[in-house]
């Protein structure tokens, strides 16, 4: 009996080690069969490098801005599709903390046609192996060819196909290439300069590269001449959209912007570039500005930092202890005020029987008599005195009206008139 | 007055009297001595009537006059007594003005009435009341006005209380008098005088003395009892009229002094010694100067001493009686300067008269 169940657990293990042993064996296999992972990450489609090579200049004559500094930024940066492929990437490139930049190709046939080495390889690519004899015998050059091509846009040709079409045609409309010779040389010096070992832009290297006519002589117009060349032919935009089929040249793009701000000594940015939706790669973009500091700015560098800062101190100090005193007297002036016009409210209420009777037995005496006007004002001052009440009127008030009762003073209007005014104004409910 | 002095007055100014203090007016045939009048105090014209003749007839005083006059000769006899108020600053003759109108009223009344002064010597109503009683009673007893007894003491003086009269028992006094003094020669008191504070007083004594025939004069150097004065006649709660006297102009004074001095004049005065003379009107233009003004009173007490200096100046030029001076005195001599004039004006200045 023991010896019949130990039999069946050997065989039980024996099945299951195999089963085992067969999976780890085809474990490879398995795994050469499965899909490659979906990239998630722009960069893992695209090798992107650049940005740190940023230049600016500050040219004269590129804008007329009133007063401000203004300052051209610029540098280039690089795409390129880590593995061939057969539909080309939709690439898109924005920016990010950084108004005022706009990108354009450097290199827009690089990318596009793969390894070109000879016009043919160009028009074979393009026009193909066999081209419309028809079409032919219409004596078309190579640019209404390739037009005629990309209208017909015939959907049994491939993506790439079509797209590199499409770049050639803008490319020889743009610079007015009329047949595939112009558009390889052009294609060539792209080539050439994307190859060039220099990191830098330069505007010479641009003009050339773009063969601008009459440039200038010195950076600051070649500068000039190149921005009117990009905005002349459209070729800077802040959102570039472009397509990468060539997974073994480098693209070259640049980016220019403007920044016409007289103190800035820093302005950061970021240049985003997304292929395929996928999570874009960032490039720092950061342009450090250098400026002729002011003779102010100058003479206050020579300021120790820790005298300016006591300085700072004690003019805030004083500052603030100046409108503190300030305040402190208007609130001093407004609370005696207050105090004052309660002490005459209180005086009113206490001689408001003489003031009463003065109104009723006196005023309308001494203000209808056949006396001269300062006369009339004088002897009813009198009578305010005699009454008591001139003393309980506020200071400014008894101002007022020794000034209507003095003849040297010039009163607007008639005095009796200004002081029954006044009286109106401080003893109004007495003379109803 | 010496010899020499009266030589200098009639042979060098032409004057058969003292301008200022003369003795008597022999063209009107008075004896100032002998009446007890003067012309250097007020004009008692009260007193002697012909005094009216020096009365000043320019400025302020001929308009005050003229409304005195016109009020009084549109007066209606009966009804009862009328109350004036003179309005003017001390030494403006207010009180030569209050005597002027006490004999327009002594004249309506057959030259009957008696004048007094009053000088209000305190805000006690009551006790200006038992003065005005005091000089009622002694109208009574001028004029020996029957049936008055009773009334005049119907309260003794120890329920009156002379310390603190009662105004009650001398009012009721004055209400009991109406009857026995209707009939009466007017009384004319001088009330000296009403302040502001006390301008209520006028309608109080209008009403109390008004039908005892007793004219009430009130002088007054406030511009504001004028008012309520004239508030007080338009509205009728008396019937009376107001006068205001302001001090003389340098003409004014001018016509003053050449009125005096022409009251006094010989009948065959030269005529370079006519006028103004010996005062001539550039030296009162210094004194005076435009614009400025000065009191009657004191106007008369400058020229007066200024006259008298100069008579004191020229008197002993005269050595003997029919002696003519040796040598002769010039015209330019008799001229009263500037500094004479002066000299008064700076010591009234500095007495502050």
């Amino acid at each position: 009996m023991i010896f019949a169940v130990t039999r069946l657990r050997v065989r039980l293990m024996s099945r299951s080690s195999l089963v085992l042993i067969c999976l780890l064996l085809l474990q490879p296999l398995l795994r050469a069969a499965s899909p490659p992972p979906t990239p998630t990450k722009t960069s893992e489609v695209l090798v992107v490098a650049g940005g740190p090579t940023e230049e600016q200049v500050k040219p004269k004559r590129f804008v007329e801005t009133s007063g401000a500094d203004s300052y051209l930024s610029y540098g280039s940066f690089s795409l390129m599709s880590r593995q061939p492929i057969d539909e080309p990437h939709e690439v898109v490139i924005w920016s990010r903390y950084a108004a005022g930049l706009s990108f354009f190709e450097l290199t827009p046939l690089i990318g596009v046609f793969g390894d070109i080495h000879n016009v043919e390889d160009l028009r074979l690519t393009l026009l193909g192996p066999t081209p419309d004899k028809a079409k032919t015998t219409e004596n078309l050059d190579d640019q209404q060819r390739l037009q005629a091509l990309v209208d017909k846009n015939d959907a049994r040709e491939s993506k790439s196909v079509r797209w590199q079409r499409q770049v050639a045609l803008q490319e020889m409309t743009r610079f007015d290439i009329r047949d595939l010779n112009g558009l390889f040389a052009r294609y060539w010096r792209q080539k050439e300069f994307a190859r060039a070992p220099s990191t830098h832009l330069s505007a010479s290297q641009l003009i050339q590269l773009f063969e601008i006519p009459d440039a200038g002589r010195d950076e600051s117009a070649r500068w000039t001449s190149f921005v009117k060349f990009l905005n002349d032919k459209n070729l800077s935009t802040p959102i570039l959209r472009t397509k990468i089929l060539s997974g073994s040249e480098t693209r070259l793009f640049g980016y220019i912007r403007w920044i016409v701000k007289e103190d800035v000594t820093k302005a950061g940015g970021e240049i985003l570039v997304a292929a395929n939706s996928l999570e874009p790669e960032t490039i720092t973009a950061t342009l450090d500005i250098q400026y002729e500091p002011s003779f102010f700015t100058r003479a206050l560098d020579l300021i120790p930092t820790t005298l300016i800062t006591t300085l700072i101190g004690l003019v805030g100090t004083l500052g603030g202890a100046t409108i503190g005193y300030k305040f402190f007297l208007y609130q001093q002036d407004r609370l005696r005020q207050m105090e004052l016009e309660k002490k005459f409210a209180d005086k009113k209420i206490e001689l408001a029987r003489q003031i009463r009777m003065f109104f009723t037995d006196n005023y309308e005496n001494l203000r209808n008599s056949e006396d001269e006007d300062v006369e009339k004002v004088r002897q009813i001052r009198m009578t305010l005195i005699d009454k008591d009440i001139y003393p309980i009127l506020l200071t400014a008030e008894i101002a007022k009206l020794n000034a209507i009762c003095d003849p040297k003073c010039a009163i607007s209007g008639t005095r009796i008139e200004a002081l029954h005014q006044l009286l109106e104004r401080n003893f109004a409910e007495f003379m109803v | 007055m010496t010899e020499g002095n009266k030589r200098v007055l009639s042979e060098c100014f032409s004057l058969l009297e003292h301008p200022f203090e003369p003795q008597g007016d022999p063209r009107r045939n008075l004896d100032f001595q002998a009446l007890g009048v003067s012309l250097a105090k007020t004009l008692d014209v009260f007193k002697v009537k012909e005094l009216g003749a020096f009365l000043v007839r320019t400025g302020p005083f001929e308009t005050g006059i003229n409304t005195i006059d016109g009020f009084l000769d549109g007066l209606p006899a009966g009804g009862d007594a009328p109350a004036f108020l003179i309005e003017g600053s001390k030494g403006v003759g207010r009180s030569t003005m209050a005597n002027y109108i006490a004999s327009r009223i002594k004249e309506r009344n057959q030259d009957k009435a008696s004048l007094y002064e009053i000088t209000v010597g305190s805000e006690h109503f009551g006790k200006l009341l038992f003065t005005i009683k005091a000089k009622i009673a002694a109208h009574i007893r001028k004029f020996q006005v029957s049936d008055c007894d009773d009334a005049l003491n119907s309260y003794s003086e120890i329920a009156i209380n002379p310390q603190d009269p009662s105004q009650e028992f001398l009012l009721q006094i004055f209400t009991d008098l109406r009857a026995c003094l209707a009939g009466a020669p007017p009384l004319v008191l001088v009330i000296e005088s009403i302040n502001f504070m006390r301008q209520d007083w006028i309608e109080k004594l209008s009403d109390a003395l008004g039908q005892l025939n007793v004219v009430l004069i009130f002088l007054t150097e406030d511009p504001r009892v004028r008012n309520h004065f004239v508030a007080l006649r338009n509205g009728a709660l008396l019937k009376g009229i107001e006068v205001r006297l302001t001090p003389l102009d340098r003409q004014m004074a001018e016509d003053f002094l050449k009125a005096r001095l022409e009251a006094f004049r010989a009948d065959q005065t030269p005529l370079d010694r006519a006028g103004l003379f010996p005062f001539v009107s550039q030296v009162l233009m210094e004194a005076i100067p435009p614009g400025k003004t000065i009191g009657i009173k004191l106007l008369e007490y400058i020229v007066h001493g200024a006259f008298n200096m100069k008579v004191e100046e020229l008197a002993p030029k005269f050595p003997a009686p029919n002696q003519e001076p040796n040598p002769p005195i010039m015209l330019e001599q008799m001229v009263i300067p500037f500094e004479y004039l002066k000299r008064y004006y700076a010591s009234s200045l500095r007495s502050g008269n």
